[in-house]
């Protein structure tokens, strides 16, 4: 009996490590502005040196955080602290590129607020305790001298997307805190819910920097086996993110078309909300180390317990 | 009879020693302390967790959370439980509401009442339907299974209604109380934990977990989970300990 | 004043166990009622003791009347002390003297070292002893006994009818009690009613002529009227 425990244990953990992979290029992005970014990829690019590749909208991080640690990601999108955590607990994924910077707002049906002191005994509505909006909001409230608890109420009821949009649509919640297009998806279904601030215009105000907020890993191991696949893959997606910002209209059909959206009208106004450029991980490592700090300053484990080090970012 | 209790005990306290040896070795195996801790980190993880400030709190929020639940469970089972047992047409009435809130699955449950309460009543609110129906079948089982023959001594013998319910139905049913109680409180408090975890309360056992999973503090994770199995093992502990003060009768 | 049963009909699951039925039962007696399984003996005791109705037929003497009752097994609440349960038919009496009349009914039958003991701690025998306590104790007129002995050791019954008897002789209250065994009938009954199979009729009356000396087993007396009455149950 006590054999055949161990005999599944061994089997259960050498199963994990020699996961068959199919040949092809698996990517992961997350429904929103990253799917946004990527969607003439996705609609032009099927072959990459002659290998297939697959594209699959995920809903939630948490998705992709499972399917990067099953190792079938050969590429995925996923928030950068999330991919500092990942490096830093089991690491296999390099930081290759930022295509999304930030795409979170304050918005809702208080229309009185035009600062951050108005804000004072309001109740916000976030996502998930922890998560990158989370911590974004709070270390902006913290810089503008706003104590949650005592100065503010932050509220989780809301967990998901979904539930925190629905929630500012029908107004049970007054403010939320949530990241494009279910900005303009809310705003289009409630005219009384405006946005009120853009954190990335905040956090420039105060840090100086951009939020480097959405980060495309690729999968180390895939990398060093297939660079040139790497390369093109990297120079298409700079393509696909320049080819969205000029092209709205033609954006907004294929987003409808992936099912990324639902309606052309919204999909057309929020493009621009979604702040897609693409910059190499590379070219921009004091940034990332600098919003990566930021959070490590607030709490090191939003960002994995330590600061990553040089083997984060992949080099071209 | 002295010897086999020993032998017994003995019995259980080499499997926990085999489980902790068998995680140990897992741990090895898998040598990744983020899949599976080991249980010297764990154990660490858990000491460290009782010095947090903010410890008390929310071990008390929680068990607050539980104990309410359960209390409000229990009185509104025994209420309609004793009554339904008795009364054949409100057993009638009452059976498809235990039925079907018995078989919904407890995530819609929390969905649900995520939408209708606020964050720290959603826990409680699972908890009480948990728990409640488990109870009540309990009581109306424990109810129907009353021997008859000493309710009819007790009608020749003009004894008052309110008298049968506290003298013969009531003692009758204790042994059911008590062993639907202890289990519903097994269910009831993985209840409050989950409902902790969706709707992540201030304080609560359960908002602690869902951060340790989001940051990947996987020793965290276990070891609050190693503190709510201890919590629920306290309180079926308690459950007996009870019982056994208040079913003396049984033991002579 | 005696009890009367006049021109009673009684039905149950289309049976007619009662077809214009009369019976007299003396006060202050011990009347038996002989027959065999199923001839409406319980039927005839759940009518006297309210828990069936008739269809029809007149019952005197028993307006206003408490009874009673000795039931086959003991019936005592296993939850409760020897005490307890006797306490339990009483909830109206002061605490003081319930007690005291408690230890005297129990040193009567014998039980007053097991006044706090739990049900489960006695035989089959001594709880019967107590629900026999428990029926004297009961401020009733009447005491229903169902086949009281029924459950108990054959080598127990002589000791506990004499029991019953000696409580029952300070005591006098009226007493109905149904039973097969012939024995008993002698030894207890005063008026020994033989019943017929349903629809019932009383095949006959026998007023017992036993001394309590006659009443043994091996008496020559006891044993002919045994005999007599055995051939009248056929």
């Amino acid at each position: 009996m006590i054999l055949l425990v161990l005999f599944f244990c061994i089997q259960f953990t050498s199963c994990n490590k020699s996961q068959e992979k199919t040949d092809s290029v698996d990517v992961y992005t997350l429904k929103g502005p990253s799917a946004i970014s990527m969607v003439q990829m996705i609609d032009e690019t099927h072959t990459l040196k002659g290998k297939e590749v697959h594209f699959k909208i995920k809903n939630e991080p948490l998705q992709i955080r499972s399917l990067i640690f099953q190792k079938k990601a050969d590429f995925a999108i996923v928030p950068t602290n999330l991919a500092a955590i990942i490096h830093n607990k089991k690491p296999g994924y390099q930081l290759a590129a930022v295509p999304v910077w930030g795409t979170l707002y304050l918005f809702g049906s208080h229309s009185e607020i035009s600062n951050w002191e108005d804000l004072k005994n309001k109740r916000i509505h976030l996502m998930a305790k922890g998560m990158t909006p989370d911590v974004m909001f709070r270390y902006l409230l913290k810089e503008h001298g706003l104590k949650p608890g005592t100065d503010i109420q932050l509220d989780y009821s809301f967990p998901t997307h979904i539930e925190l949009a629905n929630a500012v649509a029908s107004e049970k919640a007054k403010m939320g805190v949530i990241s494009e297009p279910l900005v303009s998806m809310v705003m289009h279904k409630n005219s009384n819910v405006k946005s009120i601030m853009s954190l990335n215009s905040e956090w420039k105000k105060v840090t100086d920097l951009e939020i480097p907020q959405t980060a495309l890993l690729v999968n180390k191991n895939f990398a060093i086996q297939n660079p040139e696949i790497v390369s093109l893959f990297l120079s298409k997606y700079q393509q696909s993110c320049q080819w969205i910002n000029e092209n709205h209209e033609k954006g907004a059909q294929l987003i409808t078309k992936y099912k990324i959206l639902n309606n052309k009208g919204i999909a057309k106004n929020s493009i621009p909300r979604c702040n897609i450029r693409f910059e190499y991980a590379e070219d921009i490592k004091p940034l990332i180390n600098e919003y990566l700090n930021t959070f490590y300053q607030m709490n090191p484990n939003i960002v994995g317990g330590k600061l990553p080090d040089e083997k984060f970012i992949y080099k071209k | 009879m002295k010897n086999l209790f020993t032998k017994n005990k003995t019995y259980t306290f080499i499997s926990v020693v085999f489980l902790i040896i068998l995680w140990k070795a897992g741990s090895l195996m898998v040598s990744s302390e983020f899949i599976l801790p080991s249980p010297e980190k764990t154990f660490f993880s858990l000491i460290q967790l009782t010095t947090e400030p903010e410890f008390f709190n929310t071990i008390g929020s929680t068990i607050l959370r539980g104990l309410l639940g359960f209390f409000i469970s229990f009185i509104l089972a025994l209420s309609l439980g004793i009554f339904a047992g008795i009364q054949e047409k409100f057993r009638a009435f009452l059976q498809p509401l235990l039925v079907t809130i018995r078989s919904t699955p407890v995530i819609s449950l929390i969905l649900l009442a995520l939408i209708w309460f606020n964050v720290n009543q959603v826990p409680v609110f699972i908890a009480l339907l948990t728990m409640f129906p488990f109870i009540c079948t309990n009581i109306i089982d424990g109810i129907r299974n009353v021997d008859h023959d000493l309710i009819h001594m007790a009608q020749v013998y003009r004894i008052r209604n309110k008298n049968i319910i506290r003298h013969i139905y009531i003692p009758a049913i204790m042994p059911y109380i008590f062993s639907g109680t202890s289990s519903a409180m097994g269910f009831g408090w993985r209840a409050i934990i989950i409902g902790e975890v969706l709707s992540q309360p201030t304080y609560g056992i359960g908002t602690l977990m869902q951060n340790a999973q989001t940051y990947l503090l996987t020793d965290r994770l276990i070891a609050w989970t190693v503190l709510a199995i201890i919590i629920s093992y306290f309180f079926d502990l308690l459950i007996r300990f009870i019982e056994k003060q208040s079913i003396t009768w049984k033991q002579t | 004043m005696s009890i009367q049963i006049v021109n009673l009909y009684k039905n149950y699951n289309d049976q007619q166990i009662f077809r214009d039925f009369s019976i007299t039962l003396q006060e202050n007696q011990i009347s038996c009622i002989l027959g065999p399984s199923g001839c409406g003996k319980t039927t005839l005791l759940n009518i006297l003791s309210g828990l069936t109705n008739t269809n029809s037929g007149i019952i005197n003497g028993l307006s206003g009347k408490i009874i009673s009752y000795i039931f086959q097994d003991p019936r005592l609440l296993p939850w409760k002390t020897v005490r307890e349960n006797i306490r339990f038919v009483l909830p109206e009496q002061d605490k003081k003297e319930s007690d005291e009349k408690i230890l005297l009914y129990l040193k009567m039958v014998g039980l007053s070292d097991f006044i706090n003991h739990y049900p489960n701690q006695l035989s089959g025998g001594m709880k019967q002893r107590v629900s026999i306590a428990r029926a004297f104790i009961y401020p009733s007129d009447i005491i229903l006994m169902d086949e009281p002995l029924q459950t108990i050791d054959p080598k127990l019954k002589l000791s506990l009818m004499k029991t019953f008897l000696k409580i029952w002789k300070n005591d006098n209250r009226t007493v109905l009690f149904v039973t097969h065994d012939v024995d008993e009938a002698l030894i207890l009954g005063k008026d020994i009613f033989i019943f017929s199979h349903p629809p019932v009729s009383i095949k006959n009356i026998l007023k017992n002529p036993l001394t309590p000396e006659e009443k043994s087993i091996d008496n020559k007396h006891f044993f002919e009227l045994k005999k007599k009455i055995l051939s009248y149950l056929d």
